[in-house]
């Protein structure tokens, strides 16, 4: 598989838009340092996480799983066909996350102290281990993108040093990350033989990959801990969040849907990069993974359904039903959620005639990540049971815009000026 | 030993005198605040805030002659023998000390606010205002408590040994409960005032409803409340269970170095099985 750049102008209408936007988005950005929270945001005490806690942090790594979960596909499981859409997941991944890191230094109350937990190590907080997660797993993207840095401006030497250094880096890592996780030196110990072990049986098994193994693996070991973990913070507040998504199985609700959603996001790229840049179609292939995501959908979907009931029968004693159901507004929605969602997605990437037809095909996924950006919203907020409400601020979705604009804008800069889309040979 | 406080909310008189107490200990600005603000009538401030740690609730309940009457109650940090906001916190900057009181330490805080999201009773405050906005809450006066014996002499005037005993038990109170003169808050050893609660609904029970409220909410409270009526009409949560929210938390946090090794098992056996097939394959070509 090689890989080209798109040799397209770099300036042109839409990225000219995106630009303004950006800037829109900055200028809200500049008004929140100069203001502080309260006179930019509709936040509260009684609503302390909005619209950046669960759209520009929470949604942005849902929709930015694409990357561990499309490399887990193709190096694990064998789906050397997708080969292709490895680069261009991982750039989207790196801007998702990097992103999410951006927009929290805008949302927490002193930026510059976003450094804090890199010293600071109380192991027992869900929210540490998110943050040393995506520390870390913002490295693994950059690492595996940094193949696309050496093909174009042809550094062999750092290549053979990123091929040599890159395990080591991973097991150590790994290792590392279990200490700080578990201040246990034995935890760290264990895990450093495990990878250890790993790594020495999987060199001998097979081909080479492009690749490093270790990498792919210490990606997904990552995503899986932070998608699902960023759930579980939500596990400290079975007071408040509706049951409809609050349950003791969030972790798992979260991490399917992160792999739902992320693979979601790859098959719109894929169909709107044709459009824009000019990268050969894939209908095929777009079919075959929509396929995928249809099976996960029909899981997701009884998984949600059972989890919700089970949840009922656990509180039916106690008499609390309704206050921790909430309303029927908090019933619609997660009948919506669960129609709109999942269920009719399902349906149609279930048919084959649907999956094959592009329009079809698209409708469903763009639905899959609507109804994922609706979970991550109704878990953060919407789905609250709190006195009063929470509305976000025009600067705050100003914020929300022009982040989004600079991840597009940069993520066609990226696409424009490295290796990132497969070449048309290729395919 | 862990302390706490029993709030006797029937024998509150809803004087304030531990709200004013609470402000002047903590040195805290005041509020812009009116009667009637809010439903509470003379409840004043409406809510807690980064300026107001404790707050006398105003809570009018229907008597048995259709009445209404004040019941007075008290709102602040109820530090939690399991806290959420310290499991929550990124940064440890929330911790629970020895003797009881959920502690603040600004200079780690990075202002994520999820202490405020997690905590069962809505008690931690942010400065919304500020530029460099920081965690406010109830302290438990842990300086006060903190503080050690009491000078030899005051005033120029030695002080007898009984004398001293006094001077350090007011001294080393809480600021609130040096201030209530009613007797409705009671600092001690949290077991005792157990005990204490516990005997005074035996000795009362037309008084008391039989319920201590914190000794068993989300894993159990510092702070101990009595009532005369049901804690539902005095505003309190009813549905947090007995159960700690933190417990949740943990039971995912101590998943993680298995989760490593699982994820790992399970994507190397997956790796290593798809490259024989491939291997095998090929050596059949
Ligand atoms: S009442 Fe809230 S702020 Fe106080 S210790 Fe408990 S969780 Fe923390
Ligand atoms: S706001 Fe501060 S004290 Fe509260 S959880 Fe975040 S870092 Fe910790």
């Amino acid at each position: 598989m090689t890989f080209q750049r798109i040799d397209r102008k770099i300036v042109t209408g839409p990225t000219v838009l995106l630009a303004l936007l950006m800037l829109v988005g900055l200028g809200a950005v500049v008004m929140r340092m100069m203001n502080g929270l309260g006179a930019t945001t509709n936040m509260s005490d009684v609503w302390p996480w909005g619209l950046w806690k669960s759209f520009n942090v929470m949604t942005l790594i849902a929709l930015g799983a694409g990357g561990f979960s499309s490399a887990a596909l193709i190096y694990i499981f064998g789906g050397e066909k997708y080969h292709g859409f490895a680069r261009s997941a991982v750039l989207w991944g790196l801007m998702a996350y990097a992103f999410a890191g951006g927009s929290l230094m805008v949302d927490i109350g002193i930026p510059w102290r976003i450094v804090n937990p890199i010293w600071m190590w109380p192991e027992h907080s869900l929210l540490f281990e998110v943050a040393w997660c995506v520390m870390f797993y913002l490295t693994v993207l950059a690492l595996e993108l940094a193949p696309a840095l050496f093909e174009r401006f042809n550094l062999k030497g750092l290549e053979s040093a990123w091929k040599a250094l890159v395990p080591i880096y991973c097991i150590i890592g790994l290792s590392f990350f279990a200490y700080i996780m578990t201040h246990s030196l034995i935890w760290a110990v264990v895990i450093l033989a495990f990878y250890g072990i790993v790594a020495a049986v999987l060199s001998r098994a097979g081909r080479k990959q492009s690749t490093p193994i270790l990498l792919v693996m210490f990606g997904i070991v990552l995503s899986s801990l932070h998608q699902s973990t960023l759930g579980s913070l939500f596990l400290l507040v079975p007071d408040k969040l509706s049951h409809f998504w609050w349950s003791p199985r969030l972790p798992f609700n979260f991490l399917m849907s992160a792999v739902i959603i992320g693979l979601s996001v790859i098959v719109l790229e894929r169909t709107i990069a044709p459009k824009v840049f000019g990268v050969p179609r894939q209908d095929e292939l777009l079919a075959k993974l929509s396929r995928f995501i249809g099976s996960f959908l029909w899981l997701y979907l009884i998984f949600r359904i059972l989890d919700v009931v089970v949840e009922g029968f656990s509180l039916a004693g106690t008499g609390h039903l309704t206050v921790a159901f909430g309303g029927p507004e908090k019933a619609t929605m997660f009948v919506s959620e669960m129609f709109l969602g999942i269920a009719v997605p399902a349906v149609l990437l279930s048919i084959r005639a649907c999956r094959n037809h592009v329009g079809a095909r698209t409708f469903a996924v763009m639905l899959v990540i609507a109804g994922g950006i609706f979970n991550r919203l109704a878990v953060c907020f919407i789905g609250m049971n709190l006195p009063g409400e929470y509305v976000p601020s025009m600067i705050e979705i100003l914020v929300t815009v022009g982040t989004v604009a600079t991840m597009l804008l940069l993520f066609t800069l990226g696409a424009k000026l490295l290796p990132i889309y497969e070449s048309r040979r290729d395919v | 030993m862990s302390r706490g406080v029993l709030v006797d909310t029937t024998l509150c008189t809803g004087c304030r005198g531990c709200q004013v107490a609470c402000k002047q200990q903590n040195k805290l600005p005041p509020e812009e605040t009116t009667f009637f603000a809010k439903a509470g009538g003379y409840q004043n401030p409406a809510d807690l805030s980064a300026r107001t740690y404790s707050l006398v609730t105003f809570n009018e309940v229907e008597n048995k002659n259709g009445h209404f009457d004040w019941v007075f109650a008290r709102r602040q940090c109820m530090h939690c023998e399991e806290p959420s906001c310290v499991s929550a916190c990124l940064v440890g900057a929330l911790s629970k000390t020895e003797s009881g009181a959920v502690v603040y330490d600004e200079t780690k805080c990075i202002g994520c606010r999820y202490c405020l999201l997690s905590c069962p009773f809505g008690v931690p405050s942010f400065e919304w205002e500020k530029t460099v906005p920081f965690v406010r809450k109830c302290t438990f006066c842990f300086t006060r408590q903190a503080g050690g014996d009491a000078p030899a002499t005051v005033n120029g005037k030695a002080l007898d040994s009984e004398q001293r005993a006094r001077h350090k038990e007011t001294q080393t109170k809480p600021a609130c409960t040096k201030a209530c003169h009613t007797g409705a808050l009671m600092f001690g050893e949290r077991e005792e005032l157990l005990v204490e609660a516990r005997n005074r609904i035996r000795k009362n029970p037309k008084r008391y409803v039989n319920h201590i409220y914190g000794e068993k909410e989300a894993g159990g409270t510092s702070w101990l409340y009595l009532a005369g009526v049901s804690f539902k009409k005095l505003g309190f949560p009813m549905h947090l269970g007995e159960r700690s929210f933190p417990s949740y938390a943990k039971a995912a946090k101590d998943g993680v170095p298995h989760v490593m090794l699982g994820v790992g098992a399970m994507l190397g056996g997956f790796y290593w099985y798809n490259q024989r097939c491939a291997e095998v394959a090929k050596k059949g070509e």
